[in-house]
């Protein structure tokens, strides 16, 4: 759970949402949405034909695929897998700089300027989610007009890798503040969920039980990613139970 | 006397070079005008904003237009052009630091804390140098978040 030492020093008696992400494997059609939306929101560049035929491609959310049955009685399917945003995150610890680390609200944050590049983080991530940039990223003209200005461009030494889209949340916070109000469920949405064409994806604060996504974790139906690492990921995957 | 000097050098050394000598004491504090009057993002925007030549003009096709840097401005509105500005204040990319004005306009943060007393000035100058030091100390002093995330994402 979030460090009680970082959520005092937030101040203030407001509530401290915990961000947490539900994916409906059964909506899920793999079609991929969500990998464009994510790219052009947060400004990751792609490799090119030549690196990405060497498997150098960098994507903060990728879709794997997993085939059960043999040829014609075949099924196929998606699961998205980003940065699990684990409470129990391997990647944390090894970093000698503290460039991760997990905040109040339980977001596993990547400092960009104060990575150093050890790299040991993407070792020690399970999920392999984690990007580092050999090379600073370049935008063909004129796609370098489409950056997002409200996410940093990453330069080259340091890790990257999904940030549950921490610059929508900030925003949707000061616009409910802006507003005179309480941040509303479904007021953040990430580039992903608020893509997906299935809504096969529901983001929220995890502690409010009217939450969209409360209902879907306690569903029944909810697992988590390699469970049994005890990494405690905050992104829940729905199935049918078999 | 000599912190002082230093201070003017300083301050000379930090001004841009303007493409108009703008003014800021003279339509603070003799017009009586607000920051808020032309930075008009300040309290409700992410970037206070540099004003275009349209809203100078609004003033300006009438008053004081015999002045040589109001001939100046005009020169740039017949040639509808904008006026060139040079920012003073911001950060670098590599800092990766993600600011917003409104919500410190909101916490009533009073624009002299961060770019020192312009209403004095004439062509604004970075009177104040703009470290992670000073943010954070400002944010602890009042209480507010001292989360990396806050401003690095």
């Amino acid at each position: 759970m979030a460090k009680e030492a970082t959520q005092q020093a937030e101040g203030g008696t407001e509530r401290t949402p915990q961000w947490a992400m539900a994916i409906d494997l059964d909506r899920c059609t793999g079609c991929e949405a969500c990998v464009l939306a994510c790219a052009s929101e947060n400004n990751v560049p792609t490799a090119g034909e030549d690196q990405a035929a060497m498997g150098r491609t960098k994507h903060w959310i990728r879709i794997d695929r997993y085939y059960e049955g043999e040829f014609p009685d075949i099924k196929v399917k998606y699961r998205p897998v980003m940065c699990q945003q684990c409470d129990e995150a391997p990647c944390e610890p090894v970093c000698p700089v503290n460039a991760t680390y997990q905040n109040a609200e339980g977001l596993n944050v990547q400092i960009y300027n104060r990575c150093i590049g050890t790299r040991y983080c993407a070792n020690n991530c399970p999920y392999t989610v984690r990007f580092f940039n050999w090379f600073a990223p370049e935008w063909a003209e004129p796609l370098n007009l489409q950056l997002n200005p409200d996410v940093s461009i990453r330069p080259a030494g340091v890790m990257e890798k999904c940030t549950f889209c921490a610059h929508k949340i900030k925003r949707a916070k000061l616009d409910a503040d802006a507003e005179g109000r309480e941040l509303a469920d479904g007021d953040v949405q990430p580039a992903c969920v608020q893509s997906c064409p299935a809504e096969a994806m529901v983001f929220g604060d995890m502690t409010d039980p009217d939450s969209k996504v409360a209902r879907q974790l306690g569903s029944g139906r909810s697992g988590q990613l390699l469970e049994s690492l005890g990494t405690k990921p905050r992104v829940f995957y729905l199935e049918k139970a078999d | 006397m000599l912190s002082a000097l230093l201070l003017l050098v300083v301050q000379t050394a930090s001004a841009a070079e303007q493409p108009i000598g703008f003014s800021h004491t003279a339509h603070i504090e003799k017009a009586s005008m607000q920051c808020t009057d032309c930075h008009e993002g300040a309290t409700s925007r992410d970037s206070a904003g540099l004003p275009s030549i349209r809203k100078c003009m609004l003033c300006h096709q009438f008053i004081a237009t015999d002045l040589p840097e109001v001939v100046r401005l005009s020169k740039y509105w017949e040639r509808k052009h904008e006026v060139p500005w040079e920012r003073i204040y911001g950060f670098a990319k590599t800092a990766a630091v993600q600011f917003r004005h409104a919500p410190h306009a909101r916490a009533e943060i009073a624009c002299s804390q961060c770019h020192g007393d312009v209403a004095s000035m004439t062509v604004a100058v970075e009177a104040v140098t703009h470290t992670m030091g000073s943010c954070i100390q400002c944010h602890r002093d009042n209480s507010a978040t001292d989360d990396c995330l806050a401003c690095h994402f």
